[in-house]
């Protein structure tokens, strides 16, 4: 039972409104409406657009602020077209997928399912992670991801059954770590995305951009425990209607005790910094990342 | 002391050197989130202890039912009684 009834009302109208329309054009046109709605947002919003900036300004120290306005009003941008997108997605089949998605690296899972009987996945709130869901879902067997699900129980149902239609299992964020162990251990590949600030009693301070930001070690944990690798990958629109999706050579567990935790989490989140210096626009910037 | 009641010593000591607390001051009501302060990775740490220590595996129903300590030291006694 939702306490906010009339706010959700109107959030799940908005949602079923922009899935009906998206269902009905192609998806280059979702992508530009998307951005459009972004740049509304780019508008609205100054406190998430300044805080952009100050985000920005912390991790490229040698850009100028015209540079700067340029990646913030692209990211807000980039966004909004990823949320419309991912709306559309509700009407993807299973046939669909593999002509939207250029993949590569795909060997590395295979090698590490051969090498150490499985694997966990990492990426970034960057690019277009969440679609990313629907080739690994196609290309992974028994896909569980860790995700908050939405505030409003009528968005988190819609959302749970377009996941469902691909086997995608939902593992919910709050008191996910043993869950995830449990889930490796009946055989299932794990993503999970670190990126985000965490309590620092819930995590450590590990560098990103040259600045420590409290991040979760549960990964690191769990692949130490398991002795199991983290595979990262990175998911980008390309072209007008298109992704590519990415893989990169495992991330071997080494050492043990929380230093060890501390080495791969920052091994992870280099990865992530690392696609964010490709393209800056597609990280979610409007979060404070580097909390005290 | 009797086997039951050393079990329960260990499990004790356990939670108190992940907790960062003296063994001898755990309480069975005590909220091991709350109380405790056994956030997400030491919840996972005393969980992944409690497993090699005691040769178990604990499912995702029983570690979501672990609240408190009382909890904790039950689901032990219970699993060694089974074994």
């Amino acid at each position: 039972m939702t306490d906010r009834p009339l706010r959700h009302g109107l959030e799940y109208g908005v949602f079923r409104l922009v899935h009906g329309l998206a269902g009905r054009f192609s998806l280059a046109r979702v992508r530009r409406w998307g951005g459009r709605l972004g740049l509304l947002a780019l508008r609205l919003a100054a406190k998430k657009r300044r805080l952009a900036m100050q985000n920005m300004a912390l991790a490229f120290p040698d850009s100028d602020v015209a540079q700067r306005r340029r990646w913030v009003r692209r990211c807000f941008e980039h966004h909004g077209s990823h949320f419309c997108e991912v709306i559309a997605a509700a009407h993807w089949t299973p046939q669909q997928v593999p002509d939207l998605f250029t993949i590569e690296g795909l060997e590395h899972l295979q090698d590490a399912d051969d090498a150490f009987g499985g694997y966990f996945l990492t990426t970034g709130h960057y690019g277009s992670s969440e679609l990313a869901l629907y080739p690994l879902a196609l290309s992974v067997e028994s896909l569980y991801v860790v995700a908050r699900p939405p505030n409003n129980p009528r968005i988190e149902a819609a959302i749970r059954q377009i996941r469902g239609r691909f086997g995608v299992e939902i593992i919910n964020k709050q008191g996910a770590a043993h869950r995830m162990l449990n889930a490796q251990r009946r055989g299932g590949h794990v993503a999970a995305i670190i990126d985000q600030h965490v309590r620092p009693s819930a995590g450590a301070a590990v560098p990103f951009f040259g600045h420590p930001a409290w991040t979760s070690v549960t990964l690191a944990m769990l692949s130490l425990r398991q002795k199991v690798p983290v595979i990262h990958f990175t998911c980008e629109p390309r072209g007008e209607d298109r992704y590519s999706l990415r893989f990169s050579p495992a991330m071997e567990p080494e050492g043990t005790g929380p230093e060890a935790r501390i080495e791969m989490t920052r091994r992870y989140m280099a990865k992530v910094e690392e696609d964010i210096r490709r393209r800056p626009e597609l990280w979610l910037w409007m979060h404070r990342r580097w909390r005290p | 002391m009797s086997e039951q009641s050393q079990a329960s010593q260990d499990i004790l000591r356990l939670i108190g050197s992940i907790a960062g607390k003296d063994p001898s001051t755990l309480q069975r009501g005590q909220h091991l989130t709350v109380d405790l302060g056994l956030d997400s990775p030491k919840a996972l740490e005393l969980l992944m202890a409690l497993e090699d220590d005691y040769g178990i595996e604990i499912s995702d129903e029983e570690a979501a039912d672990l609240k408190t300590v009382g909890d904790i030291l039950d689901l032990m006694a219970e699993r060694s009684s089974l074994a």
